[in-house]
């Protein structure tokens, strides 16, 4: 755990009033919201800049990071500092205000983030400085006509081709969020194993109903999604239900024609090369996609591939062609 | 020896999930029916039969809605700004797809 500088953060004065650091986390959350930017770090950095913000712009919080934040120290030092936070600042923790009032930015979790107070992840200092969030259930009293579904998560698994072909089980690890015996939300490591159904789209979502996160006074567990995500792989390319094979294929075999094997998923097929073929041209096996009621269309797609003049042999076969009375730039113009 | 059963878990495609309501979306989404309602009008959201008495909407806006929701909270943006970067986001992602089809 380590201090965190929520100034730095935003990169605004200690001094900054509330209209500078307003400006200043608007502007970092426009560059690096999740939603917006799509780029490895930009979610890390959005959490670590909502988590300022969330400090800076509530007079109290701030007054008390001013005063306990700074000199923050590990070990026993900061227990006594939460507590005097609670003293100065609240009535007591877990109890109706802090507690039941909840955070209003946050609820990230780890395979994507999501809408609301229902759950929320701080840094450690964070929490350490001004306690866990605690559900409504844990806070006593009022909760009794309050209910509500826990909080939907995100997560997201990547498959190879083959699975979308022929279905499969996969294993994917995430955080759950758990109410803990104290009533605070708290993430636990889980290894999930998932059907992937047979024919699944790439960017389509499965539901698992019920492992979200935990009810809220009665309420029913939110629901996962995972967002299922092929395997990236420059031999091939999806469109919706379509599936593009680049084969490479030698000269000789498009001009003579050939039959050539391709690996396609769910078993290999042999295709028959159609003389004279260019490079590009696609032969369609239809109903050979990702498949479904409506099951879609495979197209192998004819790359030509050009053997290297690097040897005697190769360099006088193509000597010899040059004999060939071609011309390539015959239809060339501009 | 304890025996380790492994469980498995089968999830629901959410195209074929059931369609949800306006009252469904609305607790889900935490967004109030009138907005809702200038999501559509928007463009935003497209409901099943635009032409029904009760709307219904796919299981697929949930998330739509959910990213509006996000967009609001975070970037302080209003509705119609909400709508407006959905559709640069909707346009961004298909030119990124034309984008990685051509670079095969």
């Amino acid at each position: 755990m380590e201090f965190r500088d929520y100034y730095k953060t935003l990169g605004v004065d200690k001094k900054a009033d509330d209209n500078t650091i307003k400006k200043a986390y608007r502007k970092l959350a426009r560059k690096y919201h999740p939603d917006v930017n799509k780029e490895g770090d930009a979610e890390k950095n959005f959490k670590e800049v909502a988590e300022a913000y969330e400090v800076l712009k509530d007079p109290e919080k701030r007054k008390a990071y001013d005063e306990f934040g700074a000199d923050w120290k590990a070990g026993k030092e900061h227990k006594e500092h939460q507590k005097q936070y609670y003293k100065k600042y609240q009535s007591a923790p877990g109890q109706g205000g802090y507690g039941a009032r909840g955070f209003d930015t946050g609820g990230f979790d780890t395979g994507g983030f999501d809408f609301g107070e229902a759950g929320g992840e701080y840094s450690d200092f964070f929490e350490n400085l001004f306690g866990q969030r605690r559900t409504s259930r844990a806070s006593g009293g009022r909760s009794s006509s309050f209910s509500r579904k826990g909080q939907d998560l995100n997560a997201s698994i990547v498959i190879p081709l083959e699975d979308a072909y022929k279905g499969a089980t996969r294993m994917i690890s995430l955080q759950l969020p758990k109410i803990d015996d104290t009533g605070a939300m708290t993430y636990v490591p889980e290894t999930l194993n998932v059907k992937i159904p047979k024919g699944v789209h790439h960017g389509k979502k499965i539901r698992l109903a019920g492992k979200g996160g935990p009810g809220i006074g009665g309420g029913s567990a939110g629901d996962l999604y995972i967002t299922v995500e092929y395997e990236s792989n420059t031999n091939y390319h999806v469109e919706g239900g379509d599936v593009y094979i680049n084969v490479p294929v030698a000269p000789w075999e498009a001009a003579l024609g050939e039959s050539v094997s391709v690996p396609v998923p769910g078993g290999g097929i042999k295709m028959k090369i159609p003389k004279g073929s260019p490079s590009g041209k696609k032969l369609r096996l239809k109903g050979k996609g990702i498949p479904s009621k409506t099951p879609g269309d495979l197209y192998v797609v004819i790359k030509i591939v050009i053997p290297p003049a690097s040897d005697e042999k190769s360099r006088k076969i193509y000597e010899e062609m040059k004999g060939l009375n071609f011309d390539p730039r015959a239809n060339f113009k501009i | 020896m304890k025996k380790n059963i492994i469980k498995i878990y089968e999830g629901i495609l959410i195209e074929e999930d059931k369609p949800l309501n306006v009252n469904q979306l609305s607790e889900r989404c935490m967004i109030s029916k009138i907005e809702l309602e200038e999501l559509v009008y928007e463009g935003v959201i497209e409901p099943l039969e635009v032409q029904a008495e009760y709307w219904s909407f796919s299981s697929e806006t949930l998330w739509r809605v959910k990213k509006v929701q996000r967009l609001r909270r975070d970037l302080d943006l209003n509705i119609p700004g909400a709508a407006l970067t959905m559709q640069l986001l909707d346009r961004i992602e298909e030119l990124e797809n034309m984008i990685k089809r051509h670079t095969e």
